[in-house]
């Protein structure tokens, strides 16, 4: 049997980590429903006087992804926490990338797709609900945010923001046994704060314009070749950001040690 | 099964635990790793079972290097800690869970071993004592049957009757090709079970025979006098002189608590 990925295998543990944790997760699930409802409730009906924008969507979509990147995915890989967890979870039958992967597709894939299935579900049950107990005809709650339509204003450099952010407190899960959410945003905040003054003393002493961070790629295009030349390396610098990120905390958690 | 060869370890910048130390173990035994406290006992479980990496030196446990966690090396390991954490489910769900990791897996046996303990399938894991889930454990490792079971203090928190149901359940389970290491520092609850003892002691392994052989060279016994005897090791205990003699007549049962105080103090037998 193939030692590094086996379907099979890979199915066995998901299915050991979905029995094992399903109360945890069950309990999440719907203390995150009873939240998003509760929220709702009480601010579409009180505190925006029923007026609730696409601009209000975005900001509680947002505000819904920070705390599942700090609460959810900043506490990536739980087994690790202590001695007797981390005993029981590096000697489970499983490789470490199957261990990778599942705890990858949980921490990071899930929310991007749970987020929006959770508040289109929820809202709409809101809103619908509103309608029915509220008079609403002076208010004007619009769920048009959630139509494919949307796609298109999507800012995608927020999006890939988003994503490294969700990677980044991921990563943290291998590195980090205490407080790993607290201190991935810690040490985040610091290694940004250092490539953002690197990436402004280079640029200012090649003299080039720092402005791809938010032109878009059709703006750049006009643009003279020096701007689109760092527009490519800001987007090869953070795609090997990603790429080490990645590599870099699945090297520790196949070299985690019990000490 | 287990080839460990002149390996070094040590936590952080504290000194050597192991230096140069050497150790093999082949299949079909049910070995007592006898040590004082902090002698290594436990560290020594986590590098046969690729929880520590060793700086230097070579180990080697099922032909594969451990720490490598293969899972077709692990699929045949099941290491019990003296400290271990389990989910709040029942038992019935964790064998359900877990059972499909391991191939060679007996329901069967499990059943059987989990009435001994007197453990129901429906009992809630984080309800139960900690003798309860330290029973659970051991019946779910010897379930298992993977080829290596590592047992760390496996009666600590056990009562009484359960020691000897231990005793009982793990030599009844025990196959040829199976090696079963138990580490423990309460000697008593191992004797008449296991078949080989192992001493560690200041970072080396200071004995590794066979009961067999030390019953062929060694009589114990009590005696209220030793001035004719001339004794290997002798302590003073309530009912008279317990004491280690070369064996002259028929052989006796191993008194392993004597036997491991007499190699610690350096008594070389």
């Amino acid at each position: 049997m193939n030692d590094i990925f086996n379907l099979k295998r890979f199915i066995s543990y998901a299915k050991y980590q979905t029995l094992v944790n399903l109360r945890v997760k069950m309990l999440l699930l719907s203390s995150l429903i009873i939240g998003i409802t509760g929220y709702l409730f009480i601010v579409i009906s009180y505190f925006t006087n029923g007026n609730w924008f696409g601009t209000h969507w975005w900001a509680f979509t947002y505000l819904l992804f920070a705390i599942f990147l700090i609460f959810y995915t900043g506490n990536s890989f739980p087994g690790l926490r202590s001695k007797e967890k981390a005993t029981d979870f590096l000697l489970i039958p499983a490789s470490t990338l199957e261990k990778y992967i599942y705890e990858f597709f949980e921490r990071v894939v899930f929310p991007f797709i749970a987020i929006p299935v959770l508040l289109f579900t929820i809202c709409n049950a809101v809103v619908y609900s509103l309608g029915g107990i509220l008079e609403m005809n002076h208010r004007y709650v619009d769920i048009s945010f959630f139509s494919l339509s949307y796609l298109q204003d999507l800012d995608w450099s927020m999006v890939a923001g988003l994503v490294f952010m969700f990677l980044f407190l991921f990563a943290g899960g291998t590195l980090f046994k205490r407080f790993p959410a607290i201190k991935s945003i810690v040490s985040m905040a610091v290694i940004m704060s250092l490539v953002m003054y690197v990436l402004f003393k280079v640029a200012s002493s090649a003299k080039i314009s720092l402005g791809f961070l938010v032109i878009e790629t059709r703006v750049v295009n006009e643009l003279d070749n020096q701007v689109t030349t760092s527009y490519d390396f800001s987007v090869w610098f953070f795609l090997a950001l990603v790429i080490i990120l990645i590599s870099g905390s699945y090297m520790l958690l196949k070299r985690k040690e019990l000490k | 099964m287990i080839e460990i060869s002149d390996i070094n370890y040590r936590y952080g910048r504290q000194k050597n635990l192991f230096s140069n130390l050497n150790y093999s173990e082949k299949a079909g035994n049910i070995v007592g790793l006898l040590g004082k406290n902090g002698s290594g006992k436990s560290t020594l479980f986590k590098i046969i079972s690729g929880l520590l990496s060793v700086k230097s030196g070579s180990v080697t446990t099922m032909g594969t290097e451990p720490f490598h966690r293969k899972p077709s090396f692990l699929n045949q390991l099941y290491f019990v800690p003296e400290e271990y954490h389990l989910p709040s489910i029942s038992i019935k769900h964790y064998v359900k869970a877990y059972s499909g990791l391991y191939p060679g897996f007996d329901a069967e046996l499990l059943h059987q071993i989990l009435a001994d303990f007197e453990l129901k399938e429906t009992m809630k894991l984080s309800r139960i004592s900690y003798g309860q889930k330290k029973k659970f454990l051991i019946a779910f490792a010897l379930a298992t049957n993977c080829k290596l079971l590592l047992f760390d203090e496996p009666t600590n928190g056990l009562d009484i009757p359960s020691k000897a149901i231990f005793r009982k359940v793990v030599a009844s389970s025990v196959k040829d090709d199976q090696l079963i290491i138990i580490s423990t520092h309460q000697v008593r609850d191992i004797e008449n079970l296991i078949d080989k003892i192992v001493v560690i002691d200041n970072g080396k392994i200071i004995f590794n025979r066979e009961i067999y052989q030390i019953s062929e060279r060694y009589a114990f016994s009590t005696v209220s006098s030793i001035s004719d005897k001339n004794p290997l090791y002798t302590e003073v205990g309530p009912a008279g002189h317990r004491v280690i003699l070369p064996l002259n007549g028929s052989s006796t049962p191993v008194d392993i608590e004597l036997l491991f105080n007499a190699i610690v103090k350096g008594v070389i037998l």
